[in-house]
């Protein structure tokens, strides 16, 4: 299904109720009635262009329309990457991080798994330290980027700061954090004890695999859009400061 | 669980026919391979192994020291069947019995072997089963020691470490230190003491 913008809200949920979690980011509220996708995006404040282009390409893994994605700003993109951001640190982490509690707790007798504990706390701080970074230093940077270029400021020490670092080196350093999780689903599915509630690691596995998906959608925004994107307005930025010397 | 697999080295015929039978009414037990000489057994044995094998005692000590080592290097348990009750408990063999015993020794002496035998194959997990030398190098990793310090203790290379650990998350289908820790302990190769 492509989505449009005279596509009913409504059928969009009904042919791939997930993309509930891309609207919640959005602050999108349920209660579509009839409404268009456009009409529901305005209501809200929302860029249906922009909605438009991630939910496509949520619903098609080929669809990535990265070149069109570039177009919209900088600080449209990294507001969706923050929402996103907020949407794994208040939801899918701690929806994961009680049902592996439960799990313990309903499995006594099996100390071993206590361990899964340990493991899913070890990826939760790697996790969040990488969120931080990107929260307290690539996003401030990448936005200061934007502001300097649309002004035609001359920003002398933005363009010092991009001789330290800039937009490649976060794409050089931007690790895989999704090592630990493709563990943790692999050691689930087949290494787990038989334990009697089946539901609930089923309920786990399943959770695992949609934060999986959502992060390589998220990573690829990240790299194929914001960065390169933001690249090509530090070469812009370090032409006007060669000009101006 | 797959079977314990059997070899039975017997000239008479009835006999073997009887011991064959014997093996396969046992569960998890099978024949895999029958021969009516000790010889044709070393002839096998060139090309294949056998986990237990059931083998005649007089023909057996009748071999060659290097034709018993061939037969003792290519099977896990022997059990020897004499025709009467002095000769018992003979090394190298798992267990003897007398063909004057009756069908219920040679039973129990099959379970046994069979038992002894599942208590191995228990202790891998099925398919992409890891080598023991693998699951020596799992520990070290899991115990927190690098290449370089695992490579010391096996006497191994570095590089040879490094190819294990490939082969080791290749097998299991898992990257990172800590997710190989709690495989190794779901698998009791290490106990959660000694990583916590």
């Amino acid at each position: 299904m492509h989505v449009a913008r005279d596509t009913k809200m409504g059928d969009v949920v009904h042919h791939n109720h997930t993309i509930l979690t891309i609207m919640l980011r959005f602050n999108i509220k349920l209660g579509f009635s009839d409404r268009t996708v456009d009409e529901v995006c305005d209501q809200h404040n929302v860029n249906t262009a922009f909605f438009l282009e991630i939910v496509n390409a949520f619903l098609d893994p080929h669809y990535f329309p990265s070149k069109h994605l570039r177009t919209f700003s900088v600080s449209l993109i990294i507001d969706y990457l923050l929402k996103t951001h907020y949407y794994y640190l208040t939801h899918k982490i701690p929806a994961i991080e009680c049902m592996i509690e439960q799990l313990i707790k309903e499995n006594q007798g099996e100390s071993d798994l206590r361990l899964i504990r340990k493991f899913f706390k070890e990826y939760k701080d790697e996790f969040i330290n990488h969120l931080k970074r990107e929260d307290e230093v690539v996003f401030p940077y990448a936005l200061k980027v934007e502001s300097a270029a649309h002004n035609n400021e001359q920003h002398a020490y933005l363009v010092e700061q991009m001789t330290k670092y800039s937009m490649i080196d976060y794409l050089n350093e931007h690790d895989n954090i999704e090592e630990k999780l493709f563990d943790l689903k692999n050691i689930l599915i087949k290494y787990i004890p038989p334990i009697s509630n089946q539901a609930l690691c089923i309920h786990i596995i399943d959770e695992l695999f949609s934060l999986e998906k959502d992060l390589h959608d998220h990573s690829r925004i990240e790299e194929k859009v914001l960065g390169p994107k933001v690249m090509e307005l530090e070469k812009q930025l370090l032409a006007r400061s060669e000009t101006t010397n | 669980m797959e079977k314990v697999a059997y070899a039975i080295a017997e000239s008479v015929p009835i006999i073997r026919w009887a011991l064959s039978r014997i093996v396969e009414e046992q569960p998890n037990s099978t024949v895999d391979k029958e021969v009516d000489s000790a010889h044709r057994l070393i002839e096998h044995f060139q090309k294949h192994s056998t986990e237990v094998t059931i083998v005649r005692l007089n023909e057996y000590m009748a071999l060659a020291l290097e034709a018993q080592q061939q037969i003792k290097s290519h099977t896990k348990l022997i059990i020897a069947i004499t025709d009467n009750d002095e000769q018992r408990n003979h090394s190298p063999f798992f267990e003897t019995v007398s063909l004057l015993d009756g069908v219920m020794n040679i039973q129990k002496a099959i379970r046994k072997a069979t038992c002894e035998m599942s208590k191995h194959k228990e202790s891998k997990p099925e398919g992409n089963a890891l080598s023991d030398r693998e699951i020596e190098i799992l520990k070290d990793i899991t115990l927190g020691l690098s290449a370089k310090e695992i490579a010391a203790k096996n006497y191994i290379s570095p590089h040879t470490v490094i190819t294990h650990r490939k082969n080791i998350t290749k097998k299991l289908g898992i990257k990172t230190t800590s997710g190989l820790t709690i495989y190794a302990v779901l698998n009791k190769h290490i106990r959660i003491e000694e990583v916590e």
